[in-house]
C-alpha cells in the first residue's frame, strides 16, 4: 500500500469514525431535548391545572363572602327598610305613604346595588389600586387602625383571572393583618418596574417567629397562589415589630 | 483517481473552499434584510468566515514568501533566530481572534444569563493570560503557543458544554425543533472540531514523530469539518433563500 493510499484510508475510517461519533450525540441530544420537552409540557399541564384549581377556590371563596355579605344586608338593611315602608304604605296618612314610595325607591337602589355584587363582573371593571383603597377604607372607617396606600401611577393590563388570584391574596394578607396582628397602622405600597409588579403590605402589630413552624396552612396557600400565576410570596416578620409581605409578579 | 488523492491530500481545495464560501457568505449577508443584518446572529459568522479568508491567504503568501515574515523578526523578535516560520499568522488570527469569535458566537447562542456571564469570564481571562504570556516574551508569536492553544480551545468545548446544558434545561428553548435549529448544528460542529484538534494537539509530538501519514490525514480531516462548518455559517446566512421554513426559533442578539 502506497503512502497515499494509507492516507486516504486514515482519512475514510477517520471520517466514518467520527461521523458515528457525531451522530450518536446528535440523536442522543435530540431523544434528550425530546424527553425534555415531554417533561416540559406535562410541568406545564399541571401548572395549568393547579392554576384552574386555585381559581375556583378564590371564585368559591369570593362567592361565599359575597352571598354572607348579601344575606346580612338583606337582614340588616333591606330587610329593616322592607319592615318600614310596610308600616309606612299602611299608614291612612299621605305623607307617610310619600315616605313608603321613597323608601320603596331607596330598596329598588340597593337591591340593584347587591345584585351587582352577585356575579365577578366587577373584577374587570375596577383597577387593583382602586380594590385596595377600598379595602383599606373600610379597615379604616371601622376604626380598626390607621391604613395608608401608595402606588404608582400606571397598573399593568392583568387577565380577570390573574387579577382575581391577587385581590384575594391580598384581601387575605389584609384579613390575616387584622386578625392576627392587632396593628395600629397598616401600610400598602405599589410599585412598579420593568421588571415586574410589587406590592408591598406591612403593619406594626405583633408579628411572629418565622422560624417557628405554622400549624396552619394559610401563608403556604397564599405562597401557592402566588405562583400559580407566576408570581412570588415572600413575607417577613419581627417578633413585636411587624410583618411585610411582598407579592411579586413578573411583567 | 490519482489526481482526485493529490487534490484531496492536498491543501488546494480547502483554499478554493474558503474562496467560494466567504464570498457567497457575503453575497448572502447582503441578501438579509436590514433588521437581520444588525444580529450578531448573522455578523459572527461572517466575521469568522471573513477573518478565515484573511488568514487562511495570508498563510499561503507568507508560506512561499518567506522573506515577508521578516519585519515581525525586526521588529519584534530581533535577538530570535530568524526562522521566518509563518505560524505567528495562525497564532494571532487563528488559534487568537478566531477562537474569541467563536467564543463570542456561542455566547450570543446562550440563552442563560449566568453561562454568558461565564463565557464573557473566560474570554477576558484568556485573553488577559495571553497578553500577559506574549507581552513579557514567555511565548512569543513566532513560536508555537500550546498553552495559549489550549486555553483558547479548551474555553471553545466549555462553551459548547455550558450551550448543550442551557439547551436542556431552559424552558424557553424548549418548543424548538433541535434538527431545523442551525444554531444546535453550528455548535455541534464546533464542538466535534475543535475536540478533535485538541487532541490532535495533545498527541502532535507523537504522531509527527512516529506516524507523519496519520497525523497528516487527520488534518486533512480537520480541513473537511471546518469546511463543514464554513457551509453551516453560510446556510446561515442564507436561510432566507435557501429554507422555506424558519431555521432559527429564538431571537437572537
Amino acid at each position: 500500500m502506497t503512502e497515499q493510499e494509507s492516507q486516504i484510508l486514515a482519512i475514510i475510517f477517520g471520517g466514518i469514525f467520527l461521523g458515528a461519533i457525531m451522530s450518536s450525540f446528535v440523536v442522543a441530544m435530540v431523544v434528550l431535548h425530546r424527553q425534555r420537552q415531554v417533561q416540559n409540557k406535562q410541568k406545564l399541564n399541571q401548572l395549568q391545572t393547579e392554576f384552574e384549581k386555585t381559581l375556583l377556590n378564590v371564585e368559591n371563596e369570593i362567592q361565599q363572602e359575597t352571598l354572607t355579605h348579601i344575606g346580612r344586608e338583606l337582614h340588616d338593611n333591606i330587610g329593616q327598610l322592607l319592615s318600614l315602608s310596610k308600616l309606612y304604605l299602611g299608614s291612612s296618612k299621605p305623607e307617610k305613604q310619600a315616605e313608603g314610595r321613597n323608601l320603596i325607591t331607596k330598596i329598588i337602589t340597593e337591591v340593584r346595588g347587591l345584585s351587582k355584587t352577585l356575579n365577578l363582573d366587577w373584577v374587570e371593571s375596577m383597577s387593583l389600586k382602586e380594590f385596595i383603597s377600598q379595602q383599606l377604607l373600610k379597615i379604616q372607617e371601622t376604626g380598626f387602625c390607621e391604613t395608608t396606600l401608595e402606588s404608582c401611577q400606571e397598573e399593568p393590563a392583568f387577565s380577570k383571572d390573574k387579577k382575581l388570584v391577587l385581590i384575594r391574596v391580598v384581601q387575605e394578607c389584609l384579613n390575616n393583618a387584622i386578625k392576627h396582628a392587632s396593628p395600629s397602622k397598616i401600610e400598602v405600597k405599589i410599585q412598579q418596574n420593568p421588571q415586574e409588579y410589587q406590592i408591598h403590605i406591612s403593619d406594626n402589630g405583633k408579628g411572629f417567629d418565622p422560624s417557628v413552624k405554622s400549624t396552619g396552612s394559610g401563608m403556604y396557600n397564599l405562597k401557592k397562589r402566588m405562583e400559580t400565576i407566576g408570581g412570588q410570596f415572600f413575607v417577613t416578620s419581627i417578633l413585636g415589630k411587624g410583618t411585610d409581605i411582598k407579592l411579586l409578579l413578573p411583567n | 483517481m490519482d489526481f482526485l488523492i493529490d487534490f484531496i491530500l492536498s491543501y488546494r481545495w480547502y483554499l478554493i473552499a474558503v474562496k467560494v464560501l466567504t464570498l457567497l457568505s457575503f453575497f448572502l449577508y447582503w441578501t438579509l434584510p436590514r433588521r437581520e443584518r444588525r444580529l450578531k446572529f448573522f455578523t459572527y459568522p461572517l466575521g469568522i468566515m471573513v477573518l478565515v479568508f484573511f488568514y487562511e491567504h495570508l498563510g499561503s503568501l507568507t508560506n512561499t514568501n518567506r522573506e515577508w515574515n521578516g519585519f515581525i523578526y525586526d521588529y519584534f523578535y530581533p535577538n530570535y533566530p530568524r526562522n521566518l516560520y509563518n505560524v505567528w499568522v495562525y497564532n494571532i488570527f487563528s488559534n487568537q481572534l478566531g477562537s474569541i469569535l467563536f467564543l463570542l458566537l456561542i455566547r450570543n447562542l446562550i440563552q442563560n444569563p449566568r453561562f454568558k456571564r461565564i463565557i464573557g469570564g473566560l474570554i477576558v481571562s484568556i485573553t488577559g493570560v495571553t497578553l500577559i504570556l506574549e507581552l513579557s516574551g514567555v511565548l512569543p508569536i513566532i513560536n508555537s503557543q500550546p498553552m495559549i492553544f489550549y486555553l483558547f480551545y479548551g474555553g471553545i468545548i466549555i462553551s459548547c458544554g455550558l450551550f448543550f446544558m442551557d439547551l436542556l434545561t431552559n424552558p424557553k428553548l424548549m418548543d424548538m425543533d433541535l434538527l431545523r435549529e442551525l444554531s444546535f448544528w453550528q455548535v455541534t460542529l464546533i464542538l466535534f472540531y475543535f475536540s478533535m484538534v485538541f487532541l490532535i494537539q495533545i498527541a502532535f509530538n507523537y504522531l509527527w514523530a512516529t506516524q507523519p501519514e496519520l497525523l497528516s490525514a487527520l488534518h486533512t480531516i480537520l480541513r473537511f469539518m471546518f469546511t463543514l462548518i464554513m457551509i453551516i455559517f453560510t446556510l446561515t446566512l442564507g436561510h432566507r433563500l435557501i429554507f422555506k421554513k424558519p431555521t432559527f426559533t429564538i431571537s437572537y442578539d
